[in-house]
C-alpha cells in the first residue's frame, strides 16, 4: 500500500476527528445558551400564560421582543401550552386556545397539516387533538384518507378528543375498509369518549365485518354494561374467529349481568371450545353466573389441560361467595393433586390477601379452613418474618 | 526458498489480512453508524405525537410483571423495592426472587411489606430449583416475592416468570436504577407493533451520579478514570451498536439489566439456561432461532430513550473479570447456537448479525493481539517502515475516535443527559484517550478470556460495588454486559 495514500488518510481522519470534536463543544455551548434562553422565556411565558388565564391579558402585548425571543419564542410557547392544555378543562381551556389564535399558533398547525412531510403531519394531527383545537377539525379530516396507519390512528384520536362522536362511524367505516386499525386501538379511541356509544356500536357490527372493530365493539359493549350488546355478544359467542369469540366473553365478563337462560347457555356451550384462551374467558364470564351449572362447570374446569382454565375456574369459584368456597374446599379430598394445590392455593391466598374467613358466615367452613391453616406448620409459615 | 523469505511473504499475507479485517470491520461499524442515526432521526420523530401520560392511564396498556432477581442484597431490597414502587406505569407488580441469599433479604422483605407465606399455586412453565415459597403482602397486593434454593440470576429468573402473572415482564438488576418512565417508553413498541417479543432500552453508568431513594437527582460523569473509559464504551456500544441492528432486526442481545419480554414467547422458548454465562444474549438468540424456525414474524426492538443506570467497575481486577465472563458470555452464545451461522435460514440474523458477533466480536481480540505482534515483527524484518505502521495505527485509532465521538455526539443530539459542557469536552478527550492503553488491556482480557474458556462454566466474578453518592449502595452484586 502506498504511504502517501495512508498518510492523506491518517490526516482526512484526523481532521474529520477534529472537526466533530470542535462541533461538538460548539453545538453543546450553543445549545446550553439556547436553553438557558428558552428557559428564561419559558418562566416569563408561564407566569403570562397564568395571569392571561386569570384576567385574559394578551400575551405578548405590544412589548419589544429580544432577537431571541423572536427565535425562539414561537417553539417554546407551544411546548408549554402543549404541556397546559393536557390539564385545563371548562373555560380556562378556552382562554388557552384564545391565546393559541392570538399568537398564530393555531395557523401554524394548520399550515403543518398540509405538508408533504409525513411526520409533521402526524406531529400536527397530535398536536392539534392534545390541545383541543376544536376548528382543525376540517384539516384533520383529510388526512383519515390517508394509508399511513400511525397518521390515520393519530388522525382519529385527534378528532375523536375534539369532535367526540360526530366522526368515529366514519374512522371506524373506513378503518374496516383498509384494516387500519388494530383492536386495542379502536378501544382505545372509544375510552376518550363520554358519550353514548350504543347505536354507534350497533352501526359498527352491521358493516363489513372487520374481525379488529367487531371484537373491539363486542368488549365496549361489556365494559361500558350496555345491555343492548347482549345479543350481539351471544351472536359472536360461536364465531369461527376465535379471537371474537374471546371478546364476546370479555364482553360478557364485563357486563356483570349474567343475562337470560338462553345467553347464559350459549355462552357456555363453549366449555369444551378447544381453545384453551375461550375456556379460560368463559371461567372469568362464569364469575357472576350464581347457578348450580355455572359451579358445576367450574369444577369441571379445574380438571382442565390448561393450568390458566383451572386457575381462573378457581378463582370464580371464590368470587362467587361461601358456596364456591365450600366447593374448594371440598375438592381438597379430590384425587387429582393439581385439582387439590389449585384449590386451595386460590383459598390460601384469598386468606392472606382479602381476609376470606372474616368474610365467610359458614362457622364450619371457617374452623375446616382454619385447622387446615393450622395444619401448615408453624415453622413454613413464620420462619422468615424476622 | 529460505526460511526467511518465507517467513516475510507470511508476515505479508498476515499484514494484507488485518488490512481486510480492519477494512471489513470499520465499514461495518460505519454501516451501523449510519443505520443509527437514520434510527436516531426516526426515534425523535416519534416521540412528538405520543404522550407518555396517556399511555399511562390507558386500560389498554398492557400489565407488566417486573422481576426482581436477588442475592445477599439485604442492605438496599427494600429501598430498591419501594423505588420500583412509585415507577410511572398503570398496572405491574413487582416479583422478587429471593436466590437463596445468605443474608436477611427474606427477612427484610418480610418485615417492610408484612409479607405472609401463601401456598404456592402457578405454573411451572420453566424447570427451576426448589421454591421454598411464595410470599404476599395484604398491604401490598402487587408485590410477590418467591423464596428460592440458590440456582443462580437465570433460574431466579426462570422462577420469576412463572409466578409472575402478566403478559410482559422485566428483568431488573436489583442494584440497577430505572428512570420513573422509563417502563412505558421500553413498553411503547409492544403497543404499536404486536410483532415485538422482546425490548431493551439504554444502559449507562450511574457512577457518579446523586442518588436518592433508588431515583436519580443529579446527573454527573464519574470522576474515576475507569468509568469515564466505560461511559464512552457504553455509549458506543448501545448508540450505534444496538441502535443498528434493531433496524434489520438483528438485535442479539438486550441487557439483562433492563429489557422487556413477551412471557409467552420467553417461555416457548424455554426461559433462561441456567449453565451458560451471558443468559441475556443467550435468550435473545434462541428467541431469533425459534421464531425463524417457525416461521413467525416478530421484532426484538432497542429502545434508545428509557434509561437503566448501572454500577459500573472503577477497579481493575472487578473490571476484569467482568469483562472475561462477558466474553465468554458471548463465545457460549456463539458456540451454542452455531448452528445458525451461516445459515439462510435463520435470515440477516443468521448471515449478517451472527458472522459479524463471531468475526467482529468474538475473534476481534484474536486479531488485534496478532497484529500488534505481526506488526512489530514486520517492522524489525523490514516489512513495513516505521512511519508505515505508526501512520497505519494512527488511521485504525482515528476511526474508533471517529465512533466514539460519534456515539458522543449521537447522545448530545438526542438526549443531552450530561448538562455541562465540561462532562463532554470530557467524554471527547476520553475517545481519543482510550486507544492507548485501555483497549489493549481489554482487547488482552477477552483474549485470556478464550484462552481459558471452558463449555457450560457458569461462574460470576465478584462484582465489587461502590455506594452510590446520597445512597447507600450495596457492597456487593452482580453486573450485566451492556
Amino acid at each position: 500500500m502506498d504511504i502517501a495514500w495512508i498518510r492523506q488518510g491518517f490526516i482526512a481522519i484526523a481532521l474529520l476527528d477534529g472537526v466533530l470534536f470542535l462541533g461538538l463543544l460548539l453545538r453543546k455551548g450553543i445549545r446550553g445558551w439556547l436553553d438557558r434562553g428558552r428557559e428564561t422565556l419559558r418562566a416569563a411565558y408561564e407566569a403570562e400564560i397564568i395571569q392571561g388565564l386569570q384576567t385574559e391579558r394578551v400575551l405578548h402585548g405590544n412589548r419589544r421582543r429580544s432577537i431571541l425571543e423572536r427565535t425562539l419564542g414561537r417553539g417554546v410557547l407551544r411546548t408549554l401550552l402543549l404541556a397546559y392544555a393536557s390539564f385545563l378543562t371548562g373555560e380556562s381551556r378556552q382562554r388557552l386556545h384564545a391565546v393559541l389564535q392570538r399568537t398564530g399558533l393555531e395557523q401554524d398547525l394548520k399550515r403543518q397539516l398540509r405538508s408533504l412531510r409525513l411526520h409533521v403531519r402526524k406531529t400536527a394531527a397530535y398536536e392539534a387533538g392534545a390541545m383541543g383545537l376544536a376548528g382543525l377539525e376540517g384539516s384533520l379530516l383529510p388526512l383519515l384518507q390517508s394509508r399511513d396507519r400511525e397518521l390515520f390512528y393519530i388522525t382519529a384520536k385527534s378528532l375523536v378528543k375534539l369532535t367526540g362522536k360526530k366522526h368515529l362511524g366514519f374512522i371506524l367505516y373506513k378503518a374496516a375498509d383498509g384494516a387500519l386499525l388494530r383492536k386495542n386501538q379502536v378501544l382505545t379511541l372509544f375510552e376518550s369518549l363520554e358519550e353514548e356509544v350504543e347505536e354507534l356500536l350497533d352501526k359498527v357490527l352491521r358493516m363489513k365485518e372487520q374481525p379488529a372493530i367487531v371484537a373491539a365493539a363486542l368488549e365496549i359493549f361489556g365494559i361500558r354494561q350496555l345491555h343492548s350488546g347482549m345479543e350481539w355478544i351471544m351472536g359472536y359467542a360461536t364465531h369461527p374467529n376465535k379471537e371474537i369469540r374471546i371478546a364476546a366473553l370479555k364482553g360478557a365478563s364485563a357486563m356483570g349481568d349474567p343475562g337470560d337462560t338462553d345467553y347464559r347457555n350459549t355462552l357456555l356451550s363453549l366449555w369444551e371450545d378447544e381453545a384453551w384462551e375461550v375456556r379460560a374467558f368463559l371461567a372469568r364470564y362464569l364469575r357472576q353466573v350464581r347457578s348450580k351449572k355455572s359451579r358445576y362447570t367450574l369444577a369441571k374446569f379445574l380438571r382442565d389441560d390448561h393450568w390458566q382454565v383451572r386457575m381462573n375456574a378457581a378463582e370464580a369459584l371464590a368470587d362467587q361467595g361461601e358456596e364456591g368456597v365450600r366447593i374448594l374446599w371440598n375438592l381438597q379430598a379430590s384425587k387429582e393433586e393439581t385439582v387439590r394445590n389449585v384449590a386451595w392455593g386460590v383459598l390460601h391466598r384469598r386468606i392472606v390477601t382479602e381476609d376470606l374467613l372474616a368474610r365467610t358466615e359458614d362457622v364450619n367452613l371457617v374452623m375446616k379452613l382454619m385447622r387446615r391453616l393450622r395444619t401448615l406448620s408453624e415453622k413454613e409459615v413464620t420462619v422468615h418474618a424476622g | 526458498m529460505p526460511d526467511e523469505l518465507r517467513l516475510l511473504e507470511v508476515l505479508l499475507l498476515f499484514n494484507h489480512l488485518v488490512l481486510f479485517y480492519l477494512l471489513y470491520v470499520n465499514a461495518s461499524y460505519a454501516f451501523l453508524y449510519l443505520l443509527s442515526m437514520q434510527g436516531l432521526r426516526k426515534f425523535r420523530r416519534s416521540t412528538t405525537h405520543w404522550s407518555a401520560l396517556e399511555m399511562m392511564e390507558s386500560d389498554y396498556t398492557p400489565p407488566l410483571s417486573i422481576l426482581v432477581p436477588s442475592y445477599n442484597e439485604a442492605m438496599t431490597i427494600v429501598e430498591n423495592v419501594k423505588a420500583l414502587l412509585s415507577l410511572e406505569y398503570g398496572e405491574y407488580e413487582i416479583v422478587v426472587v429471593n436466590d437463596g441469599s445468605r443474608d436477611d433479604t427474606l427477612a427484610v422483605l418480610v418485615q417492610a411489606f408484612q409479607l405472609e407465606k401463601v401456598t404456592p399455586c402457578y405454573p411451572e412453565h420453566l424447570p427451576t430449583r426448589r421454591v421454598r415459597g411464595v410470599y404476599l403482602s395484604p398491604r401490598f397486593p402487587n408485590i410477590t416475592v418467591v423464596d428460592k434454593e440458590n440456582g443462580g440470576k437465570a433460574d431466579s429468573l426462570n422462577a420469576g416468570i412463572n409466578v409472575s402473572r402478566y403478559p410482559l415482564f422485566t428483568a431488573i438488576d436489583a442494584d440497577s436504577i430505572i428512570e420513573r418512565s422509563s417502563l412505558l417508553k421500553v413498553v411503547r413498541p409492544f403497543l404499536e407493533d404486536p410483532k415485538t417479543v422482546a425490548a431493551g432500552g439504554i444502559v449507562r453508568p450511574v457512577n457518579g451520579s446523586r442518588v436518592d431513594h433508588g431515583f436519580i437527582e443529579a446527573i454527573r460523569l464519574s470522576g474515576s478514570v475507569l468509568a469515564r473509559f466505560q461511559t464512552v464504551e457504553y455509549l458506543r456500544a448501545f448508540l450505534f451498536g444496538r441502535l443498528g441492528w434493531d433496524r434489520f432486526n438483528g438485535l442479539l442481545i438486550i441487557s439483562g439489566a433492563f429489557g422487556v419480554f413477551r412471557k409467552q414467547v420467553v417461555t416457548e422458548a424455554g426461559g433462561y439456561t441456567a449453565d451458560t454465562i451471558g443468559e441475556d444474549m443467550e435468550l435473545i438468540v434462541r428467541i431469533h432461532k425459534l421464531m425463524r424456525q417457525q416461521k413467525r414474524r416478530y421484532r426484538v426492538v432497542f429502545v434508545p430513550d428509557p434509561v437503566c443506570w448501572t454500577q459500573v467497575p472503577e477497579d481493575l481486577a472487578t473490571l476484569r473479570n467482568q469483562r472475561k465472563r462477558w466474553h465468554k458470555g458471548l463465545m457460549d452464545t456463539l458456540l451454542t447456537h452455531r448452528d445458525m451461522l451461516f445459515n439462510p435460514r435463520y435470515g440477516t440474523v443468521g448471515l449478517v448479525a451472527m458472522p459479524y458477533f463471531l468475526f467482529v466480536e468474538l475473534l476481534g481480540p484474536v486479531v488485534e493481539i496478532l497484529g500488534y505482534a505481526v506488526v512489530l515483527l514486520s517492522f524489525l524484518f523490514g516489512v513495513l517502515s516505521l512511519e508505515f505502521a505508526l501512520l497505519f495505527f494512527g488511521v485504525a485509532v482515528g476511526f474508533g475516535v471517529f465512533l466514539s465521538l460519534g456515539a458522543v455526539m449521537l447522545d448530545e443530539y438526542n438526549f443531552r443527559k450530561y448538562d455541562r459542557i465540561v462532562e463532554y469536552l470530557t467524554l471527547g478527550l476520553f475517545s481519543v484517550l482510550e486507544n492507548f492503553g485501555y483497549r489493549q488491556l481489554t482487547t488482552w482480557w477477552r483474549l485470556v478470556a478464550m484462552a481459558t474458556y471452558r463449555r457450560r462454566q457458569n461462574v460470576w466474578g465478584e462484582m465489587k460495588r461502590t455506594r452510590f453518592q446520597g445512597q447507600e449502595a450495596a457492597a456487593a452484586g452482580r453486573n450485566e454486559s451492556p
